[in-house]
């Protein structure tokens, strides 16, 4: 035998090894999904929860026409979009007032809950003024994850 | 930037208030409200652009507005049936073409397609504050989820295929306008990306205003 069937031999015989390695991975690849798709089974059946609650906080500037006082509408700011927010998402997401200031018009809402409560909230914050008839907006301006980030915006820097 | 080409207020004062207290960069009002403002913008503490908008309701014995009319305002026309929208986008001209409530029937992917083989840029502006109201009232002919679905369907076919499309509020008055943040916030939970977003909201309004004021179609008019 020379060396160059010698040589031939050895890299078919790679190949093949390389092949059969490929199959056992994919076939494990497969094993674990079925064993994933069936702990989702196995949650669902149990009723856990999947989703991971967060916390946003949301800048907003505050902006009243026809003389309505901004403190007082900022008050009733949490009730007036839970109002708008109906009983379905009210009772997934969570709202706050964390700070406000009426001189500069700006406020801070801590939105908690289902990471799809933010884009809910952000909707409903833009359309509520439809809805109730009170002449102020309310513009979303930031979100963060962090208070500390968006108090500069109210000036306060402790 | 912060652009809003149509404002439907009557008043003067109350566009003097939104642009002061919410701060517009760029604002469209009717020209016969316009001119009764004159005497007032420069009480405004900071730099606005206005811009002189007229309505043309488009048929097809009169499918544009006249020129000097052109010269005056920018022109929204509003087409009044099928025929007249897709004449509107074949015609030799830039145009910007309503989306509204009444439009939406015949203003639709179809009519983007008609529009991107057009060889003159053409734009769809879209009124917002009609759609809104819907979530006011009860229709039982169309709902607010329902005719949002159909813009976002528009929206997205211009995008795909470059046509100009911009959203502007069309309020009526200030208590129930509509800021260029609450459209973007709109607009994301339709599901456009901030790429396509910048595009709705700044790039083709501003693309429009250009082409408005002589640099492509209404240029041949002049």
């Amino acid at each position: 035998m020379d060396t160059l069937t010698l040589a031939t031999l050895i890299v078919s015989v790679g190949a093949l090894a390389t092949s059969l390695l490929s199959i056992v991975i994919a076939m494990r690849t497969r094993s674990l999904q079925r064993v994933e798709r069936s702990i989702e089974r196995l949650r669902e059946i149990a009723g856990t929860r999947r989703y991971r609650r967060m916390k946003r906080y949301v800048l907003l500037r505050v902006v009243c026409f026809e003389d309505v006082p901004i403190e007082s509408f900022v008050k009733e700011l949490v009730s007036k979009l839970y109002n708008c927010m109906g009983i379905a998402l009210r009772a997934r997401c969570g709202l706050a007032l964390a700070a406000y200031r009426p001189d500069l018009g700006r406020a801070i809402l801590r939105v908690s809950g289902d990471p799809q409560c933010l884009k809910f909230v952000l909707l409903t914050l833009s359309l509520r003024h439809f809805l109730d008839n009170v002449p102020c907006i309310a513009i979303p301006l930031r979100t963060s994850g962090l208070l500390t980030r968006l108090r500069k915006y109210l000036r306060v820097y402790r | 930037m912060l652009i809003d080409l149509f404002l439907a207020f009557n008043d003067c004062s109350e566009l003097l208030t939104y642009v002061s207290k919410l701060g517009l960069d760029v604002a469209g009002i009717r020209s016969d409200v316009l001119e009764l403002c004159l005497d007032q913008l420069p009480q405004l503490q900071r730099s606005v652009a206005i811009v002189p908008r007229c309505i043309h309701e488009s048929t097809q014995r009169s499918l544009l507005p006249p020129r000097r009319e052109l010269r005056r305002c920018l022109p929204l026309c509003i087409p009044s049936d099928l025929q007249t929208a897709r004449s509107l986008a074949k015609v030799s001209q830039s145009v910007v073409i309503a989306l509204n409530v009444e439009t939406l029937k015949f203003v639709d992917e179809t009519q983007v397609n008609f529009m991107a083989t057009s060889k003159v840029r053409k734009f769809i502006e879209v009124l917002l504050e009609p759609f809104i109201e819907l979530a006011r009232i009860d229709s039982k002919r169309m709902s607010l989820e329902r005719a949002l679905h159909f813009v976002g369907e528009t929206i997205e076919r211009c995008l795909k295929l470059d046509v100009g499309i911009f959203v502007s509020s069309y309020s009526p008055s200030i208590k129930r306008v509509l800021h260029p943040i609450h459209i973007d916030v709109l607009l994301q939970s339709l599901g456009f990306t901030k790429r396509e977003r910048r595009l709705v909201l700044q790039v083709y309004p501003l693309e429009a205003l250009r082409s408005w004021l002589g640099e492509e179609g209404w240029i041949r008019l002049r």
